[in-house]
């Protein structure tokens, strides 16, 4: 069963390193904070998905706090930003440059 | 099935089968999600484009390992996991929208209902006291 979860963990990974690449680009596009905050949090989400595929792949069990932790670690980053970005000053000229 | 391969396969190799498929699926929502973000026009519907992965996909992804792993503890952290993740997105989702439209960084546009806007206290000036959630 090797060969089966090798190709999976292939397949899956050229999936991921793609949406990877397209969220790099949304983060760095932007236009806002919370456009790249937004975008964090998803990467986040394929970092456990990547994490996962590994952890199936090679039978291992030690990863799974790495889960645990990158799990609740978005949430804190993403509320982080959203607590702090809200009062932010420079919004008029984000909405500018978007408009 | 009659098929004289199927008898062969034993429980192990039924999971493992079951779990690249829901490996698979997961990634695959993750891919679409990534596209969603990258091309949908403003804020509110690129987190909708983003909610697929970040509950949905985790789930698939968590099921196909905890059916690879087969092990008793690792089911009880791998629940754990998507107890968390589902507790916890809505509320930095909710955050990140409602952040959002107090900057007015929403596009009114491509808003079909707005029941936020015409509220008490948010008509003229979006200012809230800043302990508001």
């Amino acid at each position: 069963m090797t060969g089966l979860m090798t190709g999976v963990l292939v397949a899956g990974a050229v999936m991921l390193v793609v949406a990877s690449a397209l969220l790099l680009v949304r983060l760095v596009v932007g236009p806002t904070i919370l456009d790249r905050s937004m975008a964090l949090d998803v990467l986040v989400s394929v970092t456990v998905c990547a994490v996962a595929l590994y952890a199936a792949q090679s039978d291992e069990t030690f990863v799974l706090p790495v889960l645990l932790v990158l799990a609740g670690l978005g949430f804190v980053g993403s509320v982080a930003v959203a607590r702090y970005a809200s009062g932010a000053d420079d919004v008029e000229a984000e909405r500018e440059e978007s408009s | 099935m009659s098929d004289p391969t199927w008898t062969s396969w034993d429980w192990t190799t039924v999971a493992d089968v079951i779990a690249a498929v829901l490996l698979l699926t997961g990634c695959f929502f993750a891919l679409v999600a990534s596209i969603g973000v990258l091309r949908l026009p403003d804020l509110l519907s690129r987190m909708h484009a983003a909610t697929k992965p970040q509950v949905l996909g985790l789930m698939l992804v968590v099921a196909g390992l905890g059916l690879r792993l087969r092990e008793p503890w690792a089911l009880g952290v791998l629940v754990l996991i998507v107890a968390l993740q589902m507790a916890t997105s809505v509320v930095a989702s909710h955050m990140v929208g409602r952040a959002a439209f107090r900057a007015g960084q929403v596009r009114e546009d491509l808003l079909v209902v707005d029941e936020l806007s015409g509220r008490e206290g948010l008509a003229g000036q979006r200012e809230e006291p800043r302990g508001a959630p």
